[in-house]
């Protein structure tokens, strides 16, 4: 709220600190100064009005009352007087009826007549303009600024436009009104109105209606002053998309209370600056007076939740210079009255928080905490994200941070469908309008861009995903919040022995995070897997720990990659992280080293073309037994040489007993025996 | 007359070493002497046929000739060896200037780095480290945390929206209530994690980022432990003197409420965390009573501390995935 300095002024009776000064000490304890703007002679101070001081801070008289409580200053409201005419009784001129008293706890209203409506004199038009509000006449000017004085909204009819009385009812469907800032809103169903027996005259708390509006021919006028419920305002709000100063304010709550010191505000200063006769007594519906409440304070819980010590005295002298009530004192226990304007005062503990800003939050003295010695608990997940991280970093991958969402055309190129995805109801742009339900899309458009200052791409991220499930037992959808662990190989002119580079890769972060048993599954898609089209059909692999799937390596279907402007050949990894930390291990034995010598013995194997390694390795470890310790292919080759349709693989086979050294006799024979398994396979041919 | 000559030759030995420039002729001069046909040797083979007291005598200063011999061609040996050294090293050399074989590994993103170091600050001061769901419920992300419906404090977490009444938690403080359901106090946790915010963007605001909430409940818990708690992360993080100062603030699951800036020497007061004392009504809410327990929660922008560490100047660098970016972690 803008609050002018100079204003303020009137309401302080001792000296006021200096515009900067003030900034400081509001900000310390009551609310944070945005800005000081000097205009003129006046300071303009943009102060943020905590959410629950809006009750009583969107006003002058509430930043008065803070500063005087903290500047050892006296606040005070500057004398008024006004005549009421005899003559005139307000309940023969109008008529108001509240259809549901839960909409609107009090409805006011006074009639002057015979007022003049001009253009408000200087000092008015300035103050309001300070505060950002347009000046119109003396009538609407006047009831603004009482707003911004005591923070009531105040609405000025004429009376002579009004048809018989006042209505505070909902709208029905397909009204419609006339606003004064003449546009004409359609009105949905449960909006509050002000109306009389034709129709909307305003839209309560929100909006004047054009209709009854107040012009320079206007002689009667009525003050309406109201607490209207603040849910139904805010929704009216909101449905509308208006907000207006005074629906801030109506929509934070109000002090019902604080409507007889405005009306009778409004009416001394029309009578002061337009004339006219202020008719008698005031229509006050108002079924359900709402009274101070008292609060019991301990105060050792102060000094306990704050942590210092205030003496007794200091408490009591903080709490009346906001002008709260102690209405007894037994030792430690104060019964605090709270005014009816501090709608954010119920408990002990905002007692405290008033008690601790006055006393100043930078007294509260450094204290570290005096608490049982409880080591912290173990996070595996947070361990094992860690040692990933580590692990593919290790390995040249960068790690990215992803947007969680992904857009409409990507829900396309994927071929998603809607029941597949999680809708974000009211998205920022086509940009956002599902959840992620993989990382791979967006990691395929982090290449894209990436490719333009890098040859090679190899990047990971680890994050949350999100995919709608259709329950087992049929109708009822859930979703699955996942956390995965993607990532990406690619660069410039990349074969197929980006496969194997991503393959060795993943082998060595499992090995890494303890996890042996691992093996590779041709893809086979199941029938719901409509993700099929994710992965090229003939370059993917499950992977797999034992017999449970953890995840997926392949190329990215072709098509795919394409559509996001990547040309290259994607390889991927898409692990679900959750299943793959539960199969982590942290044990680790020592082998010993064995003391007895190795022999090496190579074999070149002639096998037709699309026969598979696995194959070849298994035969050689069954027939070599336990004393072939390993075998390593170190060579494929299909060139010169080679009969058509046919391919060499070319073995290390490794031989060591664990007792004893091997004769070369001993090794001959099994390696005799290996050549023999492997040309029972009359395809198979050992080259010798 | 053998002494006469045993001595003669030491002394000719001597001055062919002296002559010698080379190793091979010292090696020439080793077998001259000393090899299997050499002269000494040749010496140590006739002494059989020698009386015994000769033998004993003779062999004796043949011996001692001998050793002296070794020990010349030894130390001559390693005078050439160092010369020849001490001239290929003159040869040798290679120009330190021309740079280093570059090792690929990757960069780990620079919000984890934050992550990881806050987490070891507090884990330090004995908080365990928790994480909860980013897809929310209404209740825990709002009603639980003493925001209700229609309250106009809800505006001041612009919300996305899911079906059924799920969204995209705004804030980390739901796992507060989901850790205290399941946990008996005394507790002290922190959790980092992701949040959304449907806001428009710009060089300080994304629609989403980071957070890490902290939650101290115990029997005597205050708001001077807090300060205490803060300024000590906030000192290790920033790993300098920093000051910092409480003003109030307002969040309904907190009362009091305050606000933390802190500044470096004297500088400008930076807004970096919210906090206060749990509010009653979320002890309430999981069950835990009020009147038996106190505690402190806060809360940070992890992107804004990381921000303010590495000199970054908009918040959308982070989500950009740009490798020129992120290799400079």
């Amino acid at each position: 709220m803008k609050i002018s300095y100079n204003w303020l002024k009137d309401y302080l009776k001792g000296k006021i600190p200096e515009p900067k000064k003030l900034a400081e000490i509001l900000t310390l304890h009551s609310f944070e100064v945005e800005s000081i703007e000097k205009k003129g002679k006046d300071w303009i101070l943009d102060i943020d009005v905590l959410p629950n001081r809006a009750c009583d801070c969107l006003s002058y008289i509430g930043i008065a009352r803070e500063i005087a409580a903290m500047t050892n200053n006296k606040f005070h409201i500057p004398g008024f007087k006004f005549q009421e005419d005899k003559k005139l009784k307000t309940k023969d001129l109008v008529k108001v009826e509240i259809r549901d008293k839960k909409d609107c706890s009090r409805y006011t209203a006074k009639v002057i007549s015979g007022v003049k409506v001009t253009s408000s004199p200087k000092w008015i038009k300035e103050r309001l303009r300070v505060c950002g509000l347009q000046p119109i006449n003396n009538i609407v000017d006047i009831a603004n600024y009482v707003m911004l004085e005591t923070g009531q909204p105040i609405h000025a009819f004429d009376l002579d436009k009004i048809k018989k009385k006042i209505i505070v009812r909902r709208a029905k469907k397909g009204e419609k009104i006339k606003a004064l800032d003449e546009k004409t809103y359609k009105l949905e169903k449960d909006i509050l109105l002000i109306a009389d027996e034709k129709g909307p005259i305003g839209i309560a708390g929100i909006k004047g209606g054009q209709s009854t509006a107040i012009d320079f021919n206007t002689k009667n006028i009525i003050i309406e002053a109201a607490s209207f419920d603040r849910r139904i305002i805010r929704q009216g709000s909101k449905k509308m998309k208006l907000r207006t100063d005074a629906s801030w304010r109506f929509e934070n709550g109000i002090d019902p209370n604080l409507i007889d010191f405005t009306q009778e505000r409004v009416v001394s200063l029309i009578q002061e600056i337009s004339g006219g006769r202020i008719a008698k007594g005031m229509i006050d519906l108002y079924p359900k007076k709402v009274f101070s409440k008292k609060i019991k304070l301990d105060l050792d819980y102060v000094d306990k939740l704050l942590g210092v010590k205030i003496p007794k005295q200091k408490v009591i002298k903080i709490l009346k210079s906001l002008d709260l009530k102690i209405v007894n004192c037994k030792l430690k226990i104060l019964n605090v009255e709270i005014p009816t304007f501090r709608l954010d005062i119920s408990i002990p503990e905002d007692l405290i928080e008033e008690i601790g800003r006055i006393f100043g939050y930078q007294n509260i003295p450094s204290v570290f905490p005096q608490t049982i010695l409880i080591p912290p608990e173990r996070n595996d997940e947070i361990l094992w994200t860690r040692n990933c991280r580590n692990i593919l970093k290790e390995r040249g991958f960068s790690e990215v941070y992803n947007y969680s969402f992904i857009g409409e055309k990507d829900k396309g190129i994927f071929g998603w469908q809607d029941e597949e995805l999680l809708e974000v109801l009211n998205p920022m742009s086509v940009f956002n309008k599902y959840m992620r339900p993989s990382l791979i899309p967006n990691l395929l458009k982090n290449t894209k861009e990436n490719l333009k200052n890098f040859d090679e791409i190899k990047i990971f991220e680890l994050g949350k995903t999100f995919v709608r499930k259709q329950n087992t037992k049929g109708k009822k959808q859930e979703f699955l919040e996942r956390k995965m662990l993607s990532g990406i190989l690619t660069k410039k002119d990349i074969k197929d022995e980006g496969f194997y580079e991503l393959k060795g890769m993943v082998d060595s972060l499992l090995n890494k995070l303890g996890i042996s048993n691992i093996w590779y599954d041709d893809y086979k898609a199941t029938p719901e897997d409509s993700h099929l089209s994710l992965w090229h059909p003939k370059k993917c692999a499950e992977i797999k720990i034992d017999n449970q799937e953890v995840g997926f390596l392949g190329q990215i279907y072709p098509k795919i990659s394409e559509d996001l402007g990547v040309k290259e050949k994607v390889f991927v990894f898409d692990f679900n992280f959750e299943r793959l930390i539960k199969l982590v291990s942290e044990e680790h034995e020592y082998q010993p080293i064995s003391s007895q010598p190795m022999a090496i013995r190579d074999l070149a194997v002639l096998v037709p073309r699309g026969t598979k390694v696995v194959e070849v390795l298994n035969k050689i470890n069954r027939a070599g037994g336990k004393l072939v310790q390993d075998v390593d292919l170190f060579d494929i080759y299909s060139g010169e040489e080679i009969t058509q349709g046919k391919e060499n693989f070319a073995f290390h086979i490794i031989y060591q007993a664990e007792d004893r050294t091997l004769s070369s006799k001993e090794i001959d024979k099994i390696q005799q025996r290996i050549i023999k398994a492997l040309e029972e396979n009359i395809e198979w041919e050992v080259r010798k | 007359m053998i002494k006469i000559n045993l001595k003669n030759l030491e002394i000719v030995v001597e001055k062919e070493i002296k002559k010698t420039d080379n190793l091979k002729d010292l090696d020439k001069i080793f077998r001259k002497y000393l090899g299997k046909k050499g002269k000494i040797t040749l010496i140590f083979n006739s002494l059989k046929k020698l009386p015994v007291n000769e033998r004993k005598d003779l062999g004796k200063q043949a011996n001692l000739i001998k050793i002296e011999i070794d020990r010349m061609i030894k130390k001559k040996s390693k005078e050439f060896k160092k010369e020849k050294r001490e001239a290929q090293l003159k040869k040798e050399r290679i120009d330190v200037t021309r740079p280093g074989k570059k090792i690929k590994i990757g960069h780990l993103h620079p919000l984890t780095l934050v992550q990881r170091e806050i987490g070891e600050i507090f884990q330090s001061m004995g908080f365990s480290i928790v994480v909860g769901p980013e897809v929310e419920t209404e209740w825990y992300n709002f009603d639980a945390l003493n925001i209700p419906e229609d309250h106009p404090a809800r505006d001041m977490w612009d919300t996305f929206w899911l079906k059924e009444k799920l969204l995209l938690r705004t804030h980390t403080s739901p796992v507060q209530i989901r850790y205290m359901e399941k946990h008996q106090p005394p507790l002290r946790i922190i959790v980092p994690g992701r949040v959304f915010r449907h806001e428009a963007t710009d060089a300080s605001h994304e629609i989403q980022f980071y957070q890490l909430e902290g939650l101290v409940v115990d029997k005597n818990v205050s708001a001077a432990n807090f300060r205490a708690v803060i300024e000590e992360f906030l000192k290790r993080f920033f790993k300098t003197d920093i000051e910092i100062r409480l003003r109030p603030g307002f969040f309904p699951f907190t009362e009091p409420s305050f606000e933390i800036d802190a500044r470096r020497e004297k500088g400008d007061w930076l807004e970096v965390m919210g906090a206060g004392m749990v509010h009653p009504n979320v002890f309430k809410t999981v069950g835990l009573n009020p009147k038996s327990w106190q505690g402190f929660a806060f809360g940070m922008g992890l992107d804004r501390l990381a921000m303010l560490k590495y000199k970054i100047s908009d918040t959308r660098l982070f989500y950009s995935s740009d490798l020129r970016f992120l290799k400079q972690f």
